[in-house]
């Protein structure tokens, strides 16, 4: 009889596990058999495993199973969605695009109608000179457009050669000069005729627009598209949520 | 149930799958936890991360014993909250007098709740087991629990415990003798039939 060492118990215990080799095995009863101090450990061991395996096994007090939040699961969602999401945006960004190129071009257009303008007078353009290029009307009074020039002229040589002008030949002096105002440009022309609609105008060219047409589709498309994408994400989300309660 | 189509499914997200699994093998979970850690809330903490930590990581199986690599999954959520006890102590195992000395018979020992005698002895039983557990360092614990109690192969032990098979053994045998050790202290306890049982298949 000799004292086992833990190598034995080691030995032991492997064997009760099956786990020993057949001729390790073997040997191993052999000696158990002759040795009343293996004999007690190889009782104790068993004993000891048999309790652990004869342990009752407790239910789980609850399900373990996961949520979507616990799991840091989202909600898949569908194929088209993407699709969606990018047509809205791609209609948005075209539809902003069109505003900017309009308004580019407004300015575009207005830039060369006011560069003339202060090379020909040397100044800013009054409103009283811009108006000449909208169609004014003709004055009615005082006859026919022949007839006017000389009573451009008239009124100042009047007012030179006259010492002391009446009072009604200053108010008319005044109705016609408010007159000729407007029609001095064709005046100044050397008495050609040149109506106010032939004075030339500043190059101006028509500025460029998007059609008004295609910016309502671009918007239409845009507001169907994101309304879609958000549908359809809305339905796989609650699609989702039902499933996973269940 | 088919477990590999599950945990196929599972690897491609399908949580529901996943659930299947979870209900299958959460009782082997929740009792080497509660085994291991000897609490019932903590066990069922443990289970839980365990459950979320697989879930996680289901890509990384790769084969093998499902059962197996999600015991490793909770033996490691056990041994981080055991981390977790030892940073912040908690009360001792042995309940104290009010002269702060341990009660030679606790009070779990003598339940007087359980009043079939049955149960009561089953559950005395298990307490001392759970007790010697306990006294255990974890590491045997461990093996001891995955191999004894799970019925763990040891080549399957050692993947949960990531420790060489050598050391595997060497643990499980030490802690086979250490608990019986402990156990004689409740021998008395003990039904004849467990006492009788390894002499008789000698």
């Amino acid at each position: 009889m000799t004292t086992p060492s833990f190598r034995d118990v080691e030995q032991i215990s492997t064997f009760l596990d099956g786990k020993l080799p057949p001729e390790e095995a073997a040997r191993l009863q052999m000696r158990i058999v002759a040795d009343p101090e293996l004999a007690s450990i190889y009782r104790q061991l068993s004993q000891t495993r048999t309790l652990l395996r004869k342990l009752p096994a407790r239910r789980a007090p609850r399900n373990f199973t996961l949520t979507p939040q616990m799991a840091g699961v989202k909600a898949p969602t569908p194929r088209s969605f993407p699709l969606f999401r990018f047509a809205s945006a791609f209609a948005s960004l075209l539809l902003m695009l069109t505003f900017v190129a309009n308004g580019l071009g407004q300015l575009a257009a207005n830039a060369p109608a006011a560069a003339p303008a202060y090379g020909m007078g040397g100044g800013p353009m009054t409103e009283a000179m811009e108006q000449p290029a909208a169609p004014a009307p003709r004055p009615q009074s005082g006859g026919g457009g022949e007839g006017e020039i000389p009573n451009l002229t008239a009124p100042s040589e009047t007012a030179e050669d006259s010492a002391a002008p009446t009072e009604e030949s200053m108010r008319s002096l005044a109705v016609e000069s408010t007159q000729t105002v407007e029609e001095l440009p064709a005046a100044k022309m050397g008495g050609e005729e040149y109506s106010t609609r032939e004075i030339p105008q500043a190059p101006v060219g028509e500025p460029f627009r998007v059609p008004g047409w295609l910016q309502l589709a671009l918007l239409v498309t845009a507001l169907l598209a994101g309304g879609a994408a958000w549908f359809i994400n809305w339905q796989a989300q609650a699609r989702f949520g039902r499933k996973s309660k269940k | 149930m088919n477990e590999s189509a599950l945990i196929h499914d599972a690897q491609h997200g399908d949580l529901e799958a996943f659930n299947r699994l979870v209900l299958a093998y959460q009782d082997a979970l929740y009792n080497t936890a509660l085994r291991i850690l000897g609490d019932e809330e903590q066990a069922a903490d443990a289970t839980q991360e365990a459950f979320i930590s697989a879930f996680r990581a289901i890509n990384s199986y790769r084969g093998g014993s499902f059962k197996a690599w999600l015991l490793r999954t909770v033996t490691n959520a056990c041994y981080d909250e055991l981390r977790r006890q030892k940073r912040r102590p908690t009360t001792p195992l042995e309940p104290e007098n009010d002269d702060d000395e341990e009660i030679e018979s606790p009070r779990w020992l003598a339940d007087g709740s359980m009043s079939p005698e049955e149960k009561f002895e089953a559950a005395e039983l298990e307490h001392a087991i759970q007790h010697c557990l306990e006294a255990l360092p974890t590491d045997f614990r461990a093996v001891v629990v995955l191999a004894d109690v799970q019925g763990m192969d040891y080549a399957e032990v050692a993947a949960a415990v990531r420790s060489p098979l050598g050391t595997v053994k060497s643990r499980i045998a030490r802690a086979r003798l250490r608990l019986r050790e402990c156990l004689q202290d409740f021998w008395e306890l003990l039904p004849a039939a467990f006492r009788l049982e390894s002499e008789a298949a000698l």
